[in-house]
């Protein structure tokens, strides 16, 4: 019955001051909620990046940048070079090591990142169709979910190659591509980038190309002159013209994701090219475990800085609730002059300070979960 | 993918499951050509269900499918090819690696010079590409259906004995088409050809066969008539023997053939050309049949023919 009665007091008060009680409740939500947020968001960061290079159980690239190498391949991040030949995702295939898939990135399209890639990606990786189809020929290309929603691109919309140096007016024209399919949300980074097939980023460098008489100064080939005979369009029509210039064997490429399908295949795929003085095979999972040690110790430091603020911040409003009791000394002594016992006193001011850590902590639980789902947003999936 | 262009449907085949008593699905290829559909059904049996690409009337090496359809190979078990350029819309199509056979592929294929054009500061140059009828030559058929065996196998292990006996089978048959073309007299007759569509029979067979490159269809050029006449001089003053003129087509030139297609002048003797037209055995007859071992034969038989008189 004290308890209750001393709740009630307690409730009436907090509320009778409302301004208090409101800086306090902030404060301590803060307080408590930085390291739950910080908590909560490093292990959704830590959770995401592993399960994307668990999922990528073999990558080659050039030797010696394993990291740039797996954060351009995986994630999309960054900007690495192309030195990997294409013809290696043959050479996978001879070697019966797994399924093969090349990765190219560095191009964009209406400013959105533009990953090159081949048809088996998308069982590879597991992506799921929403609508359409994945791409077939050059200048078609897939549109992630969050993207899709994002830039209100769907079937059937239209696009061109970004140029890769604004003032390169010897090099190719844009590349008019069509939407010919969204993806089902993968909670992945393939949410947030457009897809296509390696043909359509060798049509963008001109290493596939038609030999039609472009027309000067037109609107299909704006940056055409008389003398070029590359035509910016690929269609049904001047498809059959398209050919590839050199060996596409040869052809760069940013890696090679590997998907064998038993771990002695996996080991026989990340020995194989050991002593190759250029490339490399890594797992993905290795190289993301040391960025994850880093996010971690770097989460372990602020999580130790923030549990400092905690403390200075629950010290500082202690402060404010025992000056606050002493403003209160009138109140209280007539409250004892009413005949309430000392034990009835301290239980309301107990339950003042239970009531404004219930709330605080409520907050600050409610920011945790949030965490993941705002850093997604942050991050891009 | 119903809407895909289907020729035959070879063989659809149910059995039991060996657990759960379900039939077992056959493997779904399609073959994008008629002479890859035909090996996937030598060495496939009933096991396989073949769906053949190229709609009917339509030749692999000049039709074009539409992305859609390219899209819909995506369902298929397998996609297997001739290769080595037959199917020409496969440069520039998106195709999942992991489901295409690619039969041609690590064969020694021939490669031929293409048209050449210039572009930029680089000059002229030209695009050289794979003689595509690479079937007519037996050895390169058998390490073609050994692509396919290997396929089928990874594919349903359980099964490996029977694709593993009709390899043999056709192995054999192969086999003895290749004795036969090596058997070829080539000092007989000189040969020429309108086209390097039989480069591989050719190469079977050790004949040295020099290649006019006239269109398989339509009319030739004057020029490309000159070509092929010129060739037929030089081969009969090398050799001093009536030439054999390989066709692959029937020849359409408006007036008839021209004199010097006809006859050869050399050192005051005149000699008569024989024109042979062989069957390249790349599409299915009209009535849609294809049977590539009898086509392959029929042309030997022809060659040997033409060879000996």
């Amino acid at each position: 019955m004290i308890a209750w009665h001393a709740l009630v007091l307690a409730a009436r008060s907090l509320l009778g001051a409302p301004g208090r009680s409101g800086i306090v409740i902030v404060g301590l939500a803060v307080a408590l909620g930085l390291p739950a947020v910080a908590w909560r968001a490093a292990d959704h960061v830590e959770e995401t990046l592993l399960a994307r290079a668990e999922a990528s159980p073999v990558l080659i690239g050039p030797r010696g940048s394993p990291f740039e190498i797996t954060l351009a391949a995986l994630f999309f991040r960054g900007s690495a070079p192309a030195q990997v030949p294409a013809g290696l995702v043959d050479e996978v295939f001879a070697l019966d090591l797994g399924i093969a898939v090349p990765i190219l990135v560095g191009h964009r399209a209406a400013g959105h990142p533009l990953i090159a890639t081949s048809a088996d990606y998308y069982d590879a990786r597991g992506l799921r169709f929403a609508q359409g189809r994945p791409p077939a020929v050059p200048g078609e290309l897939v549109v992630g979910a969050s993207l899709s929603s994002r830039a209100g691109l769907g079937l059937g919309d239209h696009l061109r190659s970004d140029r890769a140096q604004l003032y390169d007016l010897a090099g190719a024209s844009p590349v008019g591509l069509r939407v010919v399919g969204v993806l089902a949300p993968s909670h992945g980074p393939d949410d947030e980038v457009l897809l296509t097939d390696l043909l359509t980023a060798w049509a963008i460098e001109g290493a596939l190309h038609a030999h039609l008489l472009a027309q000067p100064q037109t609107e299909a080939a704006p940056e055409s002159t008389a003398s070029i005979y590359l035509t910016a369009e690929i269609s049904e029509e001047t498809l059959s013209s398209f050919h590839l210039h050199g060996d596409p064997a040869s052809l760069p490429v940013t890696a090679v994701l590997v998907f064998p399908p038993d771990t002695r295949r996996r080991d026989q795929a990340l020995g194989e090219w050991a002593d190759h003085p250029e490339l490399a095979s890594v797992q993905p999972v290795e190289v993301v475990s040391v960025l994850v040690d880093l996010l971690v110790q770097a989460r372990d430091l602020l999580l130790a800085w923030l549990a400092l603020v905690a403390l200075a911040t629950g010290l500082l409003v202690g402060l404010v609730l025992l000056l606050a009791a002493r403003l209160r000394r009138e109140e209280l002594g007539l409250m004892v002059r009413l005949g309430a016992s000392k034990r009835s006193i301290v239980a309301m001011l107990t339950a003042e300070v239970a009531l404004l850590l219930s709330v605080a902590g409520s907050l600050a639980s409610l920011a945790g979960l949030s965490a993941p789902y705002v850093v997604g947003l942050w991050l891009g999936s | 993918m119903r809407s895909l262009p289907l020729l035959f449907v070879a063989c659809s085949w149910l059995h039991p499951g060996v657990d759960s008593g379900a039939p077992e699905r056959p493997i779904s290829v399609v073959a994008l050509s008629a002479p890859a559909g035909w090996v996937v059904e030598q060495i496939g049996g009933e096991a396989v269900e073949v769906t053949a690409f190229t709609p009917p009337g339509e030749r692999p090496d000049s039709w074009r499918p539409s992305a859609e359809a390219i899209a819909g190979l995506h369902e298929f078990d397998l996609i297997v090819a001739s290769g080595a350029g037959f199917e020409d819309w496969m440069r520039t199509a998106a195709l999942p690696r992991s489901r295409l056979v690619d039969t041609a592929r690590g064969l020694h294929v021939i490669e031929l010079d293409g048209p050449s054009h210039s572009h930029g500061p680089e000059g002229a140059h030209s695009h050289r590409g794979p003689a595509p009828y690479t079937w007519h030559h037996p050895a390169s058929l058998v390490l073609q259906a050994e692509a396919v065996h290997g396929a089928l196998v990874s594919l349903a292990p359980d099964q490996a004995k029977d694709f593993d006996d009709r390899l043999a089978g056709l192995q054999a048959e192969l086999s003895a088409l290749g004795a036969r073309a090596r058997a070829l007299d080539s000092s007989t007759r000189p040969v020429v050809a309108n086209h390097p569509t039989f480069v591989y029979l050719f190469r079977a067979a050790a004949l040295d066969v020099p290649f006019a490159h006239l269109p398989s269809t339509g009319e030739p050029d004057p020029t490309q008539v000159d070509r092929l006449a010129t060739l037929l001089d030089e081969a009969v003053a090398r050799t001093g023997r009536a030439p054999v003129l390989v066709w692959d087509a029937p020849v359409e030139l408006q007036g008839g053939l021209p004199a010097s297609l006809k006859k050869v002048e050399s050192q005051g003797q005149t000699y008569e050309v024989t024109h042979l037209e062989l069957d390249p055995a790349g599409w299915p007859l009209p009535d849609g049949s294809f049977d590539l071992l009898r086509r392959l034969g029929a042309n030997l038989d022809r060659l040997e023919q033409a060879l000996r008189d």
